[in-house]
């Protein structure tokens, strides 16, 4: 992967330490928590892209994932006293399960089903979790141990595990799983002519994908020390879609880019007037880019630099 | 609260509203090979209508109904003549329909706010039949509801619109060739499927709250509905829609209502894992 040292190595390597360094310099500490959370939703967004736009898998219903494993972290370390980092990987390793018992039934049809079983997920985890004691009902859980207490440090992590996440996709890719994802998206009648295992491809791409989304809910939910049915929301579910779909999808930075650029203007547009606004402002701009640009923001780029 | 009787009469008022809901849903997969992910939005849209018409405008019943009902024709042909009919792909379809609903449904937030408004029964009070009492709007809907699945059942199987409509949905190139002008027929669907939504969402919404995101559950059901009784098929929708309809208010009476959607979708998994062609074996796809 790293055969040779390109400028655009040289250029990401730039902006990952600017990125690093940026919110510790004087006056800049108000960044931090949101570039947190931007951290952690492009995350989410490389997980819902590696199953979208490599395998072709449409799920409208990342948040489940996201949200699972928030639930299962915080509540294996808070009542178990379990380390937070594995608690966020078990945590993960749920979702992951999760996923697979949803996956079985509804993959080996044809795409359709399968996504609208992941619209009706995190609609079905609301109730159930509005309506477990267990699962801290609608209050949801509070005082969820931190990863760590000192947030510059809470902020290097999530920087961490959006790089971890994107080396994970391309890897992924590159492998010989990868091509076969690539092979279901373009052509599953195809695919499954050449002899690819369909059913189990897709299985394993939407696993892994809930496992990348089920680590930025657990870091999600131990960075707000809380966690409630609210994440099961259209807002969080909708987010990594639209994030994807700006920045390019089917592309390894096109999510990162989405999430930064929608993030930014997301906390930028906080006026009074806009605030109730934004959220059909961005719904409509993606629907403009991906009706327009289908390759979004990466594609336009390509087409400037190219 | 777990009278037999009771439970039997919500059963009834709620698979009505139920099939009259998902046979829109049905239809618009069955002829125009579309899954409308937005089918849930347009259910919201008409509740809100009604809570504006009704609350805001003052408007009297009669006019309310017939500007709902219109405005959902009128939305259902011009949102397929603009974005349906271009359409070729299926996760495309949905991903475009997807989109469409989270545009819409932000709309109504940013006029509505989240806010839980409250519509008022059209036909207010209640009645007692055989000792148990019940509200007015429940038995005007259930009575409206399935004097339409009648009309519905009539226009599908015994007139010339729905001989095109079943052409159509069996095979449209067979249909062209038999002079029938699919388009024409394919607007005419998501119109009906638009109305159907709007009404039930005329029978369902007043006498309680309206939210943004109610239209999520009721498109859960309908697709629960259409994977029970196989995508496309009139008939099996409606068997469907009673026992999801049935099981529905038995788990909201004798367990919790927050159960009823993991049961809707431990259904919906069970279905397509051991029989993905539908209760009934006559599904589409």
């Amino acid at each position: 992967m790293m055969s040779a040292v390109r400028p655009s190595h040289l250029a990401g390597i730039a902006l990952l330490v600017v990125l690093a360094v940026l919110p510790a310099l004087p006056g800049m500490r108000a960044l931090l928590f949101p570039l947190t959370l931007t951290n952690i939703m492009a995350t989410l967004a490389i997980a819902w892209n590696l199953l979208f736009g490599y395998a072709g898998l449409l799920s409208l219903g990342h948040s489940f994932f996201f949200g699972a494993a928030g639930y299962a972290s915080a509540i294996l370390s808070k009542s178990y006293g379990i380390p937070v980092p594995v608690a966020m990987v078990i945590g993960a390793a749920v979702s992951s399960g999760i996923a697979a018992l949803v996956g079985l039934p509804s993959l080996k049809l044809r795409g359709h089903y399968f996504v609208l079983v992941t619209l009706v997920l995190p609609a079905v985890a609301y109730q159930l979790t509005n309506a477990l004691d267990v699962l801290g009902g609608h209050d949801g859980i509070f005082g969820v141990p931190p990863l760590v207490r000192d947030s510059y440090a809470v902020y290097l992590g999530s920087l961490f595990l959006m790089l971890a996440s994107l080396v994970a996709s391309a890897f992924v890719i590159r492998s010989r799983l990868g091509v076969e994802m690539i092979s279901v998206r373009e052509d599953e009648e195809a695919a499954k002519a050449l002899g690819v295992d369909t059913p189990r491809v897709k299985l394993y791409a939407l696993m892994i994908s809930a496992f990348l989304s089920g680590l930025a809910g657990a870091y999600w939910a131990h960075l707000n020390g809380v966690i409630s049915p609210s994440v099961y929301e259209l807002e969080k579910a909708s987010m990594p879609l639209l994030m994807s779909v700006l920045g390019g999808k089917g592309t390894l930075l096109g999510p990162v880019i989405g999430a930064y650029v929608i993030q930014t203007l997301f906390e930028s547009l906080k006026i009074e007037a806009i605030a109730t606004a934004r959220l059909f402002v961005f719904a409509a701009a993606t629907f403009a880019i991906y009706r327009i640009f289908p390759q979004g923001l990466m594609g336009v780029l390509r087409r400037v630099i190219g | 609260m777990a009278e037999p009787l009771v439970v039997f009469f919500y059963g009834l008022v709620t698979s009505l509203i139920f099939a009259l809901y998902s046979v829109g849903f049905s239809l618009v997969f069955g002829v125009a090979r579309v899954i409308d992910a937005a089918y849930g939005i347009w259910y919201t849209t008409a509740a809100y209508l009604v809570y504006a018409l009704v609350t805001r405008l003052l408007l009297p019943l009669p006019v309310t109904v017939v500007v709902v009902v219109a405005s959902m024709v009128a939305l259902g042909i011009s949102y397929y003549a603009v974005l349906v009919r271009g359409l070729q792909e299926k996760v495309e379809m949905i991903m475009t329909t997807f989109l469409v609903a989270l545009m819409a449904q932000y709309l109504i937030v940013a006029i509505f706010t989240n806010f839980p408004w409250s519509i008022p029964a059209l036909f207010p009070g209640s009645t007692q039949v055989l000792g148990v009492s019940l509200f007015n709007q429940q038995v005007a809907a259930a009575i409206t509801a399935f004097l339409l699945l009648l009309v519905l059942w009539y226009l599908v199987y015994r007139t010339k619109m729905g001989l095109a409509i079943r052409a159509v949905a069996q095979d449209k190139e067979a249909a062209l060739l038999m002079g029938i002008n699919p388009d024409r027929v394919m607007a005419f669907t998501l119109a009906l499927s638009c109305s159907l939504a709007g009404i039930a969402a005329l029978l369902q919404a007043p006498n309680s709250v309206i939210s943004p995101t109610m239209g999520w559950p009721m498109l859960t059901l309908a697709f629960a509905v259409v994977v029970l009784g196989g995508m496309g098929d009139f008939f099996g929708a409606i068997i469907a829609s009673f026992i999801i309809g049935f099981s529905y208010q038995l788990i909201t009476n004798l367990v919790n209502p927050l159960y009823s959607m993991a049961a809707a979708l431990a259904m919906i998994l069970l279905v397509l894992w051991l029989r993905p062609r539908g209760l009934f074996g006559r599904s589409l796809e």
